[in-house]
């Protein structure tokens, strides 16, 4: 290996610093989440029919539409952010901002041989806003790092609950 | 699954492959340290040669190096890594595919090898001629009746500065461009002073101008002596003889190609700076002082007393007081003793850096390109390098002319190699140049390149008269030439028969045996700034996989700006299966070998640096994540994934984030990058 000469590089000032990421929205999960959309399943309850209740709470124009593309995409590769922990979503043209529901199944929903569902997270974010989709994306994902979230939300048994421990996780974080 | 984000992760950091890069001012220095330093001993050796004429020669040979140095410059515009080897080699493949087995290319850097071999005895042993020169002076002054045989002497000292300098080679030296800077400075001090010191001699004292024809001494005939009546010494047989005598004032020009790999972006415009910047010091100091030397010197004493000290010669005839002369002749071998210690240090810089490149083509033993297990340099290279160097100081006992008379052999060959296969690449390669040799004229619908045509003949007809002319150096040179050519052929067969892999040709850097930069590993516990050496405010890290595919890296790496300041990381994720690594961690696969020569040779084409990173995980886009976090990184530049869409890429790698980061939002922009296309993203 040829010894390699140390960089001196003459001691002048940056004239454009690197550009840091400019301000992106912040997105509470709990913001996006209304009571009425969260959901507790009981025993036996398929995927499919537990995506179609969450799509059904939150009053979209074309349900239908929605649920083919949340399958498009779940087609597409898993999307399971943790042991237990769905997070089925898609891009919808004529929404305004993030749709999003919870599903809660304390003896866990099969995923067709694949470790059971506990917990779904199913979102809708608006075709045009990427920026939107993957802020949420990201805030589901570090919101169910948390300890112990799992446990303590399948310990729930109304949707009054759920949203004051997703509001009093995400303001203690 | 993931790896829990809380436990200390096992980083390994390729710590030889770190890459710094040097601003064009040093690289002139580097280099100058070998090419100023023949201004010490050529015009001893040149007017040893051909007589009171030297400095006529000395002044075309340095106007004629500036022509061999736009060879440099076209070379390096081809290949970053564009010396000899390289060139003569890559012309041989398009000339006769791989029939002749890389032949010329082993005879081109062996005849260069000769070049650096003898480069650092002449150096030493001229530092030590000084060095005595000045102690002979003082003596009778100390009333001490003793004189030093200077020879022996500088033989001895030769040696001494040889193995200094085997030891800091060994060792390393990170700070080679600093050095040299500080010694070019204190060469340039001198070189003023002793250029307007002797314009004020030659105004009060009055001079005449040295002849223009060459007297050549006995041996410089060589195997021509029987002809010695027939040869005109200003016909073209004679100027030919003469300038062969005096050509290695232009040796050091290889070590442009060596430097080109440091220089820091732009580079090319850089590399024409520097050339410029050579070309200037070296023409102006080298041939100002030959000419000075000639004019000041009488000539009873300038070569029975001064041959081998001609500066010093020069200062004792200068008007003025005694004690400033030798006050300054102290000064002249002190920065003598600085530059040509220089050139010993960049003559074992430089055929290491041969040999390695030579080594990569699997031409040389394994056994010989191991990094040291401590500092992680070539040190068996290294030690081939010296010990030829002690062999030929000893051989040669201090007579500065004799090794004069080898060194020329290597310094002619390797530039009419060089410049036959610029011209074989002009033809046969049809890539882009930002740099070409000028004087093409076109006729027709071809291009002939008249300019380059010119450069070789006039190397290769002195090349040929330098074989009889010259005895010592053919027959030493030839031996030498033709011992290294074997070990290079045998080494060669046998690492053909114990290769096994094969690996993709098209892949640039790699040569068609597959070479790999050998990298020494370290391992950190935990992925922090400190121990990966991130300490610049701005950051980003390139997420690579495939060598084959490094689109984004060369993108980001061509953004930046010379200073901007930025450390670039670049990433690659060593797979584990569930929690385990399998394995030694510590030492790359053959296909991460692959990926970091890549690397390298991105990051130097750029000229910029990088901090390679190897991240052992079973989730490469966690451990993408959890780098950028660690590190303190604002920016994520990732390639197209072959299995997902950018779009899908883009989503995983934001859940990804949203597990390492706080939840109060470290924002982050990630950065999707194939072929012309981008994907960009602001997330938090």
């Amino acid at each position: 290996m040829i010894p390699f000469f140390k960089s001196q590089k003459s001691p002048k000032s940056l004239e454009k610093p690197a550009p840091a990421p400019p301000s992106a929205p912040v997105l509470r999960v709990s913001d996006h989440l209304a009571e009425k959309a969260v959901h507790f399943f009981s025993n036996g309850v398929a995927k499919e029919d537990a995506f179609k209740a969450l799509i059904g709470s939150l009053e979209l124009s074309e349900p239908e539409k929605a649920f083919d593309e949340v399958m498009a995409r779940e087609n597409l590769g898993n999307t399971a952010i943790a042991p237990g922990i769905l997070l089925p979503h898609a891009r919808l043209s004529g929404i305004s901002g993030v749709r999003a529901a919870i599903g809660i199944a304390l003896q866990g929903i099969p995923k067709g041989g694949e470790e059971a569902a506990h917990i779904i997270v199913l979102f809708f974010s608006p075709l045009e806003n990427r920026q939107e989709h993957l802020a949420f994306l990201s805030s589901v994902a570090s919101l169910f790092q948390a300890e112990h979230i799992q446990e303590a939300l399948l310990g729930l048994s109304s949707p009054t609950e759920v949203l004051m421990k997703i509001r009093e996780i995400e303001k203690g974080a | 699954m993931v790896l829990s984000q809380k436990k200390a992760r096992n980083v390994i950091v390729v710590s030889t492959a770190m890459l710094s890069f040097i601003s064009f001012w040093r690289a002139s220095a580097i280099v100058l340290c070998d090419m100023a330093s023949t201004v010490y001993y050529i015009g001893g050796i040149a007017e040893h040669a051909i007589g009171k004429a030297a400095p006529w020669f000395i002044l075309g040979v340095m106007l004629f190096a500036y022509a061999v140095r736009a060879l440099y410059m076209e070379s390096c515009s081809l290949f970053v890594r564009g010396g000899v080897y390289r060139v003569v080699r890559q012309a041989e493949i398009a000339l006769f595919g791989n029939r002749l087995g890389g032949m010329t290319a082993k005879l081109s850097v062996s005849a260069l090898m000769f070049d650096y071999v003898l480069t650092g005895p002449i150096s030493a042993t001229s530092a030590g001629l000084y060095l005595v020169g000045l102690i002979n002076t003082l003596l009778p002054m100390a009333n001490i009746h003793a004189h030093l045989s200077s020879n022996f002497f500088a033989m001895l000292f030769a040696i001494g500065v040889t193995f200094y300098f085997w030891w800091e080679n060994t060792k390393g030296i990170p700070e080679s461009s600093d050095k040299a800077l500080k010694i070019m400075i204190a060469t340039t001090v001198m070189g003023v002073i002793v250029v307007a010191w002797s314009l004020l001699t030659l105004a009060l004292r009055g001079f005449e101008w040295p002849p223009l024809a060459p007297v050549f001494g006995p041996e410089a005939w060589g195997w021509l002596g029987k002809f010695k009546g027939s040869i005109r010494p200003l016909g073209l047989l004679g100027i030919t003889m003469a300038f062969g005598h005096t050509l290695l004032a232009m040796s050091g020009e290889e070590s442009l190609a060596q430097v080109y790999r440091e220089l820091e972006a732009p580079k090319l415009k850089n590399l024409k700076r520097t050339g410029f910047i050579i070309f200037l010091y070296c023409m102006l100091l080298t041939s100002l002082v030959s000419f000075f030397a000639v004019m000041i010197i009488p000539d009873s004493v300038r070569l029975s007393q001064y041959s081998d000290n001609l500066i010093s010669g020069l200062t004792m005839y200068f008007v003025g007081p005694e004690g400033l002369k030798l006050f300054f002749q102290a000064f002249v071998v002190f920065v003598g003793f600085l530059i040509l210690a220089g050139a010993v240090n960049t003559s074992i810089v430089g055929s290491n850096g041969v040999l390695a490149r030579v080594g990569e083509d699997g031409v040389l033993p394994d056994f010989l390109r191991k990094p040291h297990p401590q500092y992680g340099t070539s040190y068996r290279l290294i030690n081939l390098t010296v010990a030829l160097q002690v062999i030929t100081l000893l051989l040669s006992r201090g007579d500065v002319y004799m090794l004069g008379e080898a060194y020329a052999f290597g310094v002619i060959w390797s530039f009419v190699f060089k410049a036959m296969a610029i011209i074989v690449l002009r033809f046969y390669d049809k890539s882009p140049r930002e740099y070409r040799v000028p004087g093409n004229i076109r006729l027709g619908n071809r291009e002939i390149p008249l300019g380059l045509v010119t450069i070789f003949l006039v190397l290769f007809f002195t090349a040929c008269v330098n074989l009889f002319t010259k005895q010592v150096a053919t027959i030493y040179g030839s031996i030498f030439t033709a011992v290294f050519f074997t070990v290079f052929t045998i080494s060669e067969q046998i690492n053909k028969r114990k290769q096994g892999h094969v690996v993709p040709k098209a892949i640039e850097g790699l040569t068609e045996h597959g070479h790999v930069d050998p990298v020494n590993m370290t391992r950190v516990d935990a992925l922090t700034p400190e121990a990966c050496g991130v300490s610049k405010p701005n950051r980003f890290v390139v997420a690579v996989r495939d060598p084959g595919n490094l689109v984004h890296l060369k993108r980001v790496l061509k953004e930046l700006h010379p200073h901007d300041d930025v450390d670039a990381i670049v990433m690659t994720t060593k797979v584990a299966k569930s929690y385990q690594l399998e394995g030694d961690i510590s030492k790359p696969t053959e296909d991460e070998e692959v990926l970091f020569t890549q690397i390298i040779a991105v990051a130097e084409k750029a000229g910029h640096s990088v901090i390679p990173l190897l991240v052992p995980s079973n989730d490469p886009f966690h451990a993408m994540a959890q780098t950028v976090y660690d590190l303190g990184a604002n920016e994520l530049i990732v390639g197209k994934s072959g299995k997902f869409s950018p779009e899908i890429q883009m989503e995983h790698i934001a859940i990804a984030w949203g597990k390492v980061r706080p939840s109060s939002g470290a924002p982050l922009r990630i950065r999707i990058i194939w072929d012309t296309s981008e994907y960009k993203e602001d997330i938090r």
